[in-house]
């Protein structure tokens, strides 16, 4: 579904990413592993069109997409949070969700000033959708709270559900579980299965968080200092001896 | 932010109160206009007042919604008043036809602009631009003068009419201004609460996060200030008639600041605080006349500083609150002054003694 080809990207004289390759099949959950600065967040963000990588290419459906501005990249498919989260603030929850979902609408301006059939149809379709992604990671007790006042935890959950309204193929999550407790995080797997299972997508995320990405994915991708150090099922990485010297250190 | 501008339709009991709200508005904004009508220096004040209004709608779309600061507003109301003059005078239009075409030249000339400098991006390159652009369309209608009277501006420009009916008399213009203002508020409100407005916001609040769920925001950025400029171009229309005389001069950037200014005072954010900044600033101004022109500027001066320092969301955020929330909000701003700085403990309250 996903195909990173020899991706590479220099920032200055920094090589952020170096001959970066990664498929991620179809209803699969992977993950992106690595230490600090090796490079996970900027290949997120190579895919998602926020960075022009250097050399190389990304395929999404076998069509190429790096070079495409972000938005076209979402039309696409695909769909992503932040690491830090980037909400907008002072937008109710609600609205935050549904002016994700308004990017399917295709009313004009005219609709809008006469309020037409579609108009009103699109705009009920609309909330509807947003309301239903609230209720699907649990935030329908908060639709009118502004987003810079919900808690951080439900803040996460809120950049989930925005990003599910616009009906993505491949979800990327940048540390979904990123500052939370056990009882958080569990609640984020959950939603995590949850999309691929009901929803049908294909999940890649980035996280930390250990016990959470080997209970939760099912494939694994290893970076550290801009290149795959390993790839394979959690078993295997967890034994690899290059992946434990790169975040443990070496024997001496 | 007003909360009412992002609430969506169909919301039971709370659409009823904000319905309920608008129809106040509607009536201060028809007291307003009822005020002026019956005195023709004060209908001249109104009809400024709703020009003025007109254009910080549009100010309000493209700096307070989606925050490009726009610092040449006043260059499209002028293009919308020479566009109105000259073919009334040069070509002997009728008032009403001019409307549109008025409109639609402020909002070509706009996206014209806006294509170039919004494909920018993170940058205060839209204020750069249109702040110069004010003065270029200066210095063409100056020197365009077969068409534009050059220095001598444009006089007698004639007064619209319908059959026989003329509204040359100031309280019959105002009522037409007056109706023209309502409707441009009508459609900016509507914009501004469809997919349009959510789009425009979201750049506001977070481009990266609103490029991550598909808005192209190059392309609303642009929508937005090709509305901005229309609705300049509509209020220049009436600027043209408010005097019957217009001069290049009077489209420079310093009047450009004066309109943000009014947005700002108002409110930005909405496009209620927008309207309200523009009729009270100009009335304001006019009451401030006789001071003459250097008291006034500094009168104004201190006016503004003293809204950005207590009331930085405008004075829209003083209408609708209880008089004991307002008291909290200016101790709130008061101590963003003194508290920071000293850093004294709070005083006990005296309850407990």
């Amino acid at each position: 579904m996903l195909e990173v080809n020899n991706v590479g990207i220099v920032f200055g004289g920094l090589v952020a990413l170096d001959q970066v390759n990664m498929k991620v099949k179809k209803g699969e959950i992977h993950g992106l592993i690595g230490p600090n600065g090796s490079g996970k967040t900027t290949l997120i963000n190579v895919i998602t069109g926020f960075y022009v990588p250097t050399s190389g290419e990304v395929k999404f459906n076998g069509n190429v997409i790096s070079g495409k501005s972000p938005h076209l990249i979402s039309h696409a498919g695909l769909g992503r949070t932040f690491q830090n989260i980037n909400l907008f603030p002072e937008m109710s929850a609600l609205e935050n969700v549904v002016t994700a979902r308004c990017v399917h609408t295709n009313y004009n301006m005219l609709d809008a000033v006469f309020k037409t059939k579609p108009f009103k149809e699109q705009e009920a379709e609309a909330r509807d959708k947003a309301i239903s992604q609230l209720e699907f990671v649990g935030l329908q007790d908060d639709l009118n709270t502004k987003a810079k006042n919900l808690p951080y935890g439900k803040r996460r959950l809120l950049e989930i559900a925005r990003l599910l309204a616009t009906d993505p193929q491949l979800v990327l999550l940048d540390e979904p579980v990123a500052g939370m407790n056990e009882q958080e995080s569990d609640e984020v797997a959950r939603i995590v299965h949850k999309m691929r299972d009901v929803g049908g997508r294909t999940i890649l995320l980035i996280e930390h968080h250990m016990k959470f990405v080997m209970n939760l994915c099912e494939q694994l991708t290893v970076l550290n200092s801009g290149c795959v150090i390993a790839e394979g099922v959690p078993e295997e990485i967890q034994n690899n001896q290059e992946v434990i010297a790169c975040y443990l250190g070496k024997r001496r | 932010m007003s909360n009412k501008s992002l609430s969506l339709n169909g919301g039971g009991i709370m659409d009823k109160m904000t319905k309920h709200k608008d129809l106040i508005k509607v009536i201060i904004f028809l007291a307003f206009i009822a005020f002026c009508y019956f005195d023709s220096y004060f209908s001249i004040v109104g009809i400024r007042s709703c020009v003025n209004a007109m254009a910080v709608i549009g100010l309000v779309l493209i700096s307070g919604y989606t925050r490009q600061i726009h610092l040449g507003q006043m260059a499209f109301v002028g293009l919308g008043a020479y566009t109105s003059a000259i073919l009334m005078t040069k070509l002997g239009w009728n008032f009403w036809l001019t409307i549109p075409c008025a409109i639609i030249v402020a909002g070509l000339i706009g996206a014209l602009l806006g294509i170039p400098t919004l494909r920018l991006r993170d940058g205060p390159y839209l204020a750069l631009v249109t702040q110069i652009f004010g003065e270029v369309i200066y210095v063409l209608i100056i020197n365009l003068e077969p068409l534009t009277g050059g220095t001598f501006g444009i006089n007698g420009i004639p007064a619209p009419s319908v059959g026989s009916v003329s509204f040359a008399n100031p309280s019959l213009l105002l009522l037409v201004t007056a109706a023209f203002t309502m409707l441009a508020f009508f459609v900016a409100n509507k914009i501004a609460k469809s997919k349009y407005g959510r789009f425009f916001i979201s750049i506001r609040e977070s481009e990266a996060a609103a490029q991550s769920v598909g808005v192209n925001t190059m392309k609303y950025k642009i929508i937005a200030f090709t509305l901005s400029s229309a609705f300049a171009g509509l209020a220049g229309v009436f600027y043209a008639q408010c005097f019957g005389v217009i001069n290049a001069t009077e489209f420079r950037w310093s009047f450009s600041l004066e309109l943000l200014s009014m947005a700002i005072i108002g409110g930005i954010a909405s496009l209620e605080g927008g309207v309200l900044g523009a009729i009270t600033l100009t009335v304001a101004l006019e009451m401030l006349r006789p001071l003459g022109s250097a008291a006034r500027m500094i009168a104004y001066g201190v006016l503004v500083i003293l809204v950005l320092a207590f009331l930085p969301d405008g004075i829209i955020s003083l209408i609708g609150k209880r008089w004991s929330e307002i008291k909290l909000m200016f101790s709130d701003r008061i101590k963003v002054f003194t508290d920071d700085r000293k850093k004294k403990r709070p005083k006990k309250a005296k309850v407990d003694a």
